[in-house]
């Protein structure tokens, strides 16, 4: 991405929580995505990396949940990030989503091709037959062998690494410039997971799009991340490029997280946890949320925490960053 | 080095029938197709494979859960195929089972007290229901939960305290082995290692054997002390788990630990991508089951069925090019440092002894 093309998508401070609750699910958050990129977003269950992306897609429930604050520019367009109707236009066009179990999003009781050309002709009309040619064609490009076949075949009739071919052929079949994908591959075996990895960078090259991948998985992360945000409680605690991310840790959450991960190489020793839970969203701490979790908590920890520059694109929130000579030196 | 032997399959075999009926032919389901494997006292023994690959149906065999087709489990050199009443009661004290699942394992409807209860009630009757309540407590204490948890129901906790309580369920009896069918693969990282180092813990602390079922190879590489690798319901390799994972021998080992993603910046190691998919069970290919996908193949595969062969010290592997292979092609799996800069190995040593202290 050159310094002077305006980002795909931004999403700036974002702010929402449910209606019942004061502690917001997701406090504050800013991304960027450019061209051909990959952000990841990682942290645990429950710290906010799916709302948030549901909230892009104008998906979350408007009954149950209020939005303060938050914008969404996307190809120039800005949206409020209340406005769920024009968001939710865009869904399924511009911006497509995968999810982790292909089969809440397939239909089972209708032949794959069906459910596509419906994604063709709500969002570009045309005749039954250009659908389905539209169709066969994304079906080939996701790598699906005999595709005008499968085309009448329902979900339950392909293994579970078609499936997520089907989904993605799915949601790229309006060409969409960017997709956002929660877990694409955590369902599946790790040499399927491998292919379907390999499949979305392949479709990245060849069309610019850009990739959300909201995942747990440190190592898939490391592959194939562009930039990467880690997210705890609702709010980004450390964010930078991939490198910077992976080489420089910062945030004691995202060590904790690094720490915690079992590894193909190297001494096979106790691994360091995170102690505890993740907050729910009515017992959220005051000031920075990881510090009823961090072995390095202070008392200047009951205030929040700003998101400050480290170094290049680095930013990390926490008041003893960089740790080895904040606290060692205290 | 003898070691005593705890669990023995003896060429265990499964076949499910499925289809059928209406005069449509019924396919003969080979999930577990001739295995063979010793589990010795006090080690973790892992059993690794993709989905499909009959690792879950080996786990139930083991447990008897399922009556093999054909063959025999051994527990301490008996067989476990015949037992019935008194001595399956028996064998269900000594050896306990947790399941991947912390969700659907534990009846909603009961406090996490008689969860752990019950199995003192069968396996320990002469216990007062004081004692009984006592030892509740202990156990809940020794995977890390508090007393008081014991009248709450599962649904109060997390995945990975409602995981503890399917351990301090397993503890109960008293057993000497535990099999786990992935334990710790529905859990956040965090929370999965705070499980795996339990399980090492208690392992010690009871003395026991482990069985441990999954899928995921750096945590059977952590946990475990030997590996048998599955593919189409048979081994095609075993071993100690560290030997195994630095120097596979079967390709089909070398292709898992090949697309295990390393959680290191700029570690683009040589994938070894697989063609294609797992074939159907009850389908299985001619020869090498796993020819249809292995890039190094050969006619003789396609043909002839490869025999376990030894390899190294306590590793084999089924296949006919296994010297070859390693000779020609290095480790699929790269080792070198960490790729920290050296104020993040001072943070990573910061924040291990800062937990360490707080004995998590």
């Amino acid at each position: 991405m050159t310094e002077t093309a305006p980002p795909l998508l931004e999403i700036e401070g974002l702010t929402f929580g449910f209606r019942n609750q004061s502690a917001n699910l997701v406090d504050g958050v800013s991304l960027t995505l450019g061209r051909n990129e990959t952000l990841c977003i990682v942290g645990e269950s429950g710290c906010g990396k799916s709302v948030t992306a549901l909230s892009l897609m104008g998906l979350l429930p408007p009954d149950a949940v209020r939005i303060d604050s938050g914008t969404v520019t996307f190809e120039g367009e800005t949206i409020d990030a209340g406005d769920f109707a024009r968001l939710s236009r865009l869904r399924g066009d511009r911006m497509a989503m995968i999810f982790q179990e292909p089969m809440t999003s397939l239909n089972p009781a209708f032949r794959i091709g069906n459910q596509i050309t419906e994604a063709v002709r709500h969002h570009r009309g045309g005749t039954e037959a250009e659908a389905r040619e539209r169709a066969l064609e994304a079906l080939e490009k996701v790598g699906i062998p005999a595709a005008r076949q499968r085309l009448d075949e329902y979900p339950h009739q392909l293994s579970g690494g078609m499936r997520q071919r089907v989904m993605i052929a799915m949601a790229l079949v309006n060409d969409p410039s960017v997709l956002i994908a929660d877990e694409p591959t955590t369902a599946l075996d790790v040499t399927v997971q491998a292919q379907i990895l390999d499949l979305i960078a392949d479709l990245q090259t060849r069309s610019g799009m850009g990739a959300i991948l909201i995942t747990h998985d440190l190592g898939v992360v490391a592959q194939v991340a562009t930039r990467v945000a880690v997210m705890y409680a609702g709010r980004i605690v450390e964010i930078g490029t991939a490198q910077e991310i992976f080489e420089d840790p910062q945030h004691p959450y995202t060590i904790g997280l690094m720490s915690s991960v079992p590894r193909l190489t190297g001494p096979r020793q106790r691994l360091s946890t995170v102690p505890g839970l993740v907050p729910t969203p009515d017992g959220m701490p005051e000031g920075c949320r990881f510090s009823t979790r961090c072995p390095f908590a202070r008392p200047t920890c009951r205030e929040v925490p700003k998101l400050a520059p480290v170094a290049g694109e680095h930013h990390v929130a926490c008041h003893y960053a960089p740790l080895e000579t904040r606290l060692e030196a205290g | 080095m003898m070691r005593e032997t705890i669990l023995e399959a003896v060429n265990l075999r499964k076949h499910f029938r499925s289809g059928g009926g209406l005069g449509r032919t019924a396919n003969t389901v080979r999930a577990v197709d001739g295995v063979s494997l010793e589990v010795h006292r006090g080690e973790t023994f892992a059993i690794v494979g993709e989905s499909g690959c009959g690792k879950s149906t080996l786990a139930r065999l083991l447990m008897r859960l399922l009556d093999p087709t054909e063959g025999d489990v051994l527990f301490d050199g008996r067989s476990i195929a015949g037992l019935r009443g008194r001595t399956l009661r028996d064998l269900r004290r000594d050896m306990q089972f947790v399941f991947q699942d912390p969700f659907s394992s534990l009846n909603p409807r009961m406090t996490v007290g008689k969860l752990v209860g019950e199995p003192l009630e069968t396996h320990s009757p002469e216990l007062s229901a004081r004692e009984r309540r006592a030892k509740v407590a202990e156990l809940l204490g020794r995977v890390g939960l508090r007393p008081e948890h014991a009248g709450r129901y599962p649904h109060e906790f997390s995945g990975g305290q409602r995981q503890r309580i399917g351990i301090a369920r397993a503890l109960a009896s008293g057993p000497r082995l535990i099999i786990g069918d992935e334990p710790v693969s529905a859990l956040d990282v965090s929370v999965q290692a705070q499980v795996i180092n339990r399980l090492h813990d208690l392992k010690e602390e009871f003395d026991l054997t482990l069985v441990i079922i999954a899928h995921d190879l750096a945590v059977i590489r952590h946990m475990s002390d030997r590996v048998a690798v599955m593919y189409l319901g048979q081994i095609v390799e075993t071993g100690p788990s560290e030997q195994v994972f630095a120097n596979p021998r079967h390709p089909y080992t070398r292709a898992l630990l090949s697309a295990v993603p390393e959680p290191v910046y700029g570690r683009a190691h040589d994938r070894m991508a697989l063609k294609g998919e797992t074939p159907s069970p009850s389908a299985p290919p001619d020869g090498c089951r796993f020819h249809t996908r292995c890039p190094f193949a050969t006619e003789e595969c396609r043909k002839r069925v490869p025999e376990m062969r030894e390899m190294a010290p306590g590793q084999g592997a089924a296949c006919h090019h296994a010297e070859k292979i390693a000779a020609e092609h290095g480790s699929p799996v790269a080792v070198t440092g960490s790729g920290r800069s050296e104020g993040a190995e001072r943070r990573f040593a910061m924040y291990a002894e800062a937990i360490a202290d707080r004995g998590a």
